[in-house]
């Protein structure tokens, strides 16, 4: 379904005559099957986001391959809409403060041409999925909390029942015991609908609990890529141990010399 | 809570906002309504004595060709109002779509538009005054177009700022994956979250408008004789502020309190669309 | 839970008694601390645990008589060595905070100036700067390499980590008696995370000052704390040896967050979200604040605050609990 193949993405900066260039990522190859979620984690500056904003078809590699069943991803939202949707972080800015939810969770299936009748339809069933009720529809952001406005971005991920979703730090900025909510959500939603995901985070854990496949990521670079199941137990990569060492997965080694 | 009953908000807990509301609102009023009174016409030559005291005709008293103070200071205070808001909705809305469609839709556009603004804005603005009546000649339509031209960039700026914030929100993303139109995106998204900042900022150009009106009145470069501004007022009163002192300070208190009151009125808004304080 | 007096006989560093907090800015009103009692021996580690709205950043900073402008204290008094926080002098309050109290905040960039080198940022209890050469020693205390760039360094230069570092060589310069750290870690990469931890306890231990980590991270608290207190709508709900706790919750709330937590879980293992939202804090509850989200609630929780009581060692506010019964054997 959804294929990265010796993708790389260089940033330009500085001036025509002398321009300086960071590999932002390098050579990252992966595939995601349908209703599967690949984890991608890293720390800061570890490429992940890039890569995120390559499979959301904003940014065009500038070498390799990524595509969506075949198809480049590249300006994919214009050319197939409804295909691909996000899960970003900010609950804060997930949504427009001047719209109803309803009206924005709406949004992606104004390209489809349906009728406003049929929209209101769409908006309520796909909410009643999220657990948020249909009064949610007629609220505005401002009157939401955390929580439920990451579900309400959720309902608008899914309302066009899309092939892909990525999500991105999508629980990165919520409570414990609600993020552990959403990520049972997900995995629930992705059972019923089947949509490809990946999951981008910088939390071992969240990501190890929800994904089937994760890749980590260090400096451009994805420098493993296992089971999810298998990060239950020490792997052998040294920085992909020390992640799971500082993310409380496994016992820290103390005979291992410091980080 | 719509805008209405925000406004309303602002009103009721800023006193600063409240009084200067009420100021503009009066002498609004005051001009709209005054002219129902038998006050006299503003070019009614001879209605009084030349430099004639307040009387029950002419409670301002008359300036030097014996025309009724009030009734002037009516006229002027229509123009002022006038030439500023006019002149400040047409420079306000053009800013706002150049500085929204530029600063979204390319860089390229973007940093032409900011240029171009950067040089407008280090124009002085008398001297583009004087220019432009050098080309126009002097007038109503003349003043109307300098001051859209000195307030138009500073609105291209304000936009810019506000749609970059807005640009970088996760909405706007999501927008963009579902493939909506970039026309229905501006619409839509960018519009309704940009419009506060506009307004806001049309406020304080209104006052910026007035001084400058007032100030080419005032060099004979802006409303032209008989017609009142109250630029022109002080113009027609500065010579003979020995004798009649207040054909320049009646004129120069309103010029005053509507500039600051507008101002004020701005700052009371904008805490309305830049909260600062959180708990 | 009160431990009045430590094992030499001396008062408690810190003692905080039916501590009340109310937040009020335009019409709005938040409880957000609802008599919280607490108190903290020298040289003590002790974690305090909660979600956002819990109150555990509004104790930490009532520590330092910081509670000012929308907040104000409506109950309870807070001691912090030997002095009241809430009606001490100015002066004793400066005295306090420059002499005993460091604090140390989530975010680097906030408490380093932007505009000011490394080796610019360090001031003095009287107010002036402080020579470079004390500068490098406190920098060398929280471990930084290659110091000599540091000090030449800007905020922005400097990595989270570094910039932690920093900061935290700047709350410890005056050798405090009482370090505060509030979510010292999250805004830094996991694979930091746990150096600046280590680096904490160590400072604690080695200088004998007692060290408030304040934080979301139940786990982290577990290792690096030796007590912990768990709040829940602005009240201490749980509070006792940090691993006993975590093994053998006895407040509801305590387990289900612990449940909640992934990287327990074994393979196909379960967390679980803890249904509903916390409470607005109006006003002040006449029952428990957890009951509506507990699976456990009795006919009381919804009409009675709990208070808190002690056994074994362990402080909890919990109908449930004080009779006898735990979170865990609840479960079935």
């Amino acid at each position: 379904m959804i294929h990265l193949d010796h993708v790389s993405v260089r940033y330009r900066s500085g001036m025509p005559w002398a321009r300086t260039y960071t590999d932002a990522a390098r050579e990252a190859s992966f595939s995601i099957p349908e209703g599967s979620t690949l984890g991608l984690v890293g720390e800061s500056g570890s490429g992940k986001s890039t890569l995120g904003k390559v499979c959301l078809g904003l940014l065009r590699p500038d070498s390799g391959q990524a595509e969506l069943a075949g198809e480049p991803m590249y300006g994919i939202g214009r050319r197939r809409p409804g295909t691909l949707a996000a899960v970003l972080q900010h609950p804060e800015w997930s949504f427009n403060p001047k719209l109803t939810i309803g009206r924005s969770i709406g949004e992606p299936l104004w390209r489809t041409g349906i009728t406003r009748d049929e929209e209101i339809k769409a908006v309520a069933s796909i909410l009643e999925r999220v657990g948020l009720s249909e009064d949610y529809s007629s609220r505005l952001p401002n009157e939401l909390s955390g929580g439920q406005r990451q579900r309400a971005s959720i309902a608008r991920a899914l309302v066009t029942t899309p092939k892909f979703v990525v999500f991105d730090e999508a629980v990165s900025a919520l409570d414990v015991s609600i993020q552990a909510q959403i990520l049972n959500l997900i995995k629930e939603l992705q059972n019923q609908i089947r949509f490809a995901a990946l999951f981008i985070s910088h939390d071992l854990a969240a990501v190890r609990y929800l994904a089937h496949e994760i890749a980590v990521m260090s400096q451009g670079e994805i420098i493993a890529t296992a089971p999810a199941k298998s990060f239950y137990s020490p792997m052998a990569d040294p920085y992909v141990r020390r992640l799971q060492e500082a993310s409380g997965l496994i016992e820290v080694d103390k005979k291992e010399p410091g980080l | 809570m719509t805008w209405v009953s925000r406004v309303a908000q602002v009103l009721r807990e800023d006193r600063i906002a409240l009084i200067s509301f009420s100021v503009i609102v009066f002498l609004l009023l005051v001009s709209l309504f005054l002219p129902l009174l038998p006050i006299g016409q503003p070019d009614e030559v001879g209605y009084g004595p030349r430099i004639g005291a307040p009387s029950w005709a002419a409670l301002f008293g008359t300036d030097h060709l014996g025309r009724p103070v009030l009734a002037r200071l009516v006229q002027g205070l229509q123009m002022t109002f006038l030439l500023s808001t006019v002149a400040v909705l047409i420079s306000g809305l053009l800013g706002a779509i150049v500085g929204v469609a530029t600063t979204y839709l390319h860089p390229f556009a973007d940093e032409s538009a900011n240029r171009i603004a950067d040089v407008m804005f280090s124009f002085p603005p008398i001297l583009l005054g004087i220019l432009v009546v050098a080309v126009r000649g002097p007038g109503i339509v003349t003043i109307m177009f300098v001051i859209s031209l000195i307030t138009f960039p500073t609105m291209l700026r304000v936009v810019r700022a506000t749609t970059l914030d807005v640009m970088r929100r996760d909405f706007i993303v999501v927008s963009e994956i579902a493939g909506t139109s970039v026309i229905k995106r501006l619409l839509i998204h960018f519009t309704p979250n940009v419009a506060e900042t506009v307004a806001v900022q049309m406020v304080y150009s209104i006052s910026i408008g007035m001084l400058v009106e007032s100030g080419m009145s005032f060099l004979y470069i802006g409303v032209q004789a008989p017609t009142a501004s109250l630029g022109a007022l002080l113009r027609d009163g500065v010579s003979y502020i020995a004798v009649a002192p207040w054909l320049i300070f009646i004129p120069g208190i309103a010029i005053s309190a509507l500039i600051l009151s507008t101002n004020l009125l701005g700052d009371g808004l904008r805490r309305l669309v830049d909260p600062v304080d959180r708990v | 839970m009160t431990n009045n007096k430590s094992e030499l006989g001396e008062r408690p560093l810190v003692n905080v008694e039916d501590l009340t907090v109310i937040f009020e800015a335009r019409g709005n009103i938040v409880h957000a601390l609802d008599t919280v009692t607490l108190s903290i021996n020298a040289g003590e580690r002790i974690g305090i645990v909660g979600e956002s709205g819990s109150g555990k950043s509004t104790l930490a900073l009532a520590l330092g008589g910081h509670i000012q402008g929308a907040g104000r204290r409506s109950g309870g008094s807070v001691d912090v060595v030997a002095t009241d926080v809430f009606t001490a002098s100015p002066e004793a309050l400066g005295r306090l905070r420059r002499g005993h109290l460091g604090y140390i905040f989530q975010n680097p960039i906030g408490t380093l100036d932007p505009t000011r080198k490394v080796s610019r940022q360090f001031f003095g209890t009287d107010g002036r700067p402080i020579s470079e050469a004390r500068i490098a020693n406190v920098l060398e205390q929280v471990r930084l390499d290659d110091i000599p760039r540091v000090l030449k360094s800007y905020p922005h230069e400097l990595s989270g980590g570094m910039a932690q570092r920093v900061a935290i060589a700047m709350a410890i310069e005056h050798e405090p008696r009482l370090i505060i750290a509030d979510e010292p870690t999250s805004a830094l990469d996991a694979s930091v995370r746990l150096q600046i931890l280590d680096l904490l306890k160590e400072i604690s231990i080695r200088s004998g000052a007692a060290l408030i980590i304040v934080s979301h991270d139940l786990k982290a608290v577990r290792s690096y704390c030796e007590r912990v207190a768990v709040m829940y709508a602005g009240r201490i709900v749980e509070f006792g040896d940090s691993k006993d706790v975590f093994s053998e919750p006895s407040h509801p709330y305590t387990a289900a967050l612990i449940r909640a937590i992934p990287g327990e879980e074994g393979i196909d293992g379960e967390i679980r979200g803890i249904r509903g939202n916390p409470p607005l804090l109006t006003k002040r509850l006449e029952a428990c604040a957890f009951a509506e989200r507990c699976d456990h609630a009795l006919d009381e929780c919804w009409r009675l605050r709990p208070e808190p009581t002690l056994q074994n060692n362990r402080s909890v506010s919990c109908h449930l609990a004080s009779r006898g019964i735990s979170a865990r054997a609840a479960e079935g």
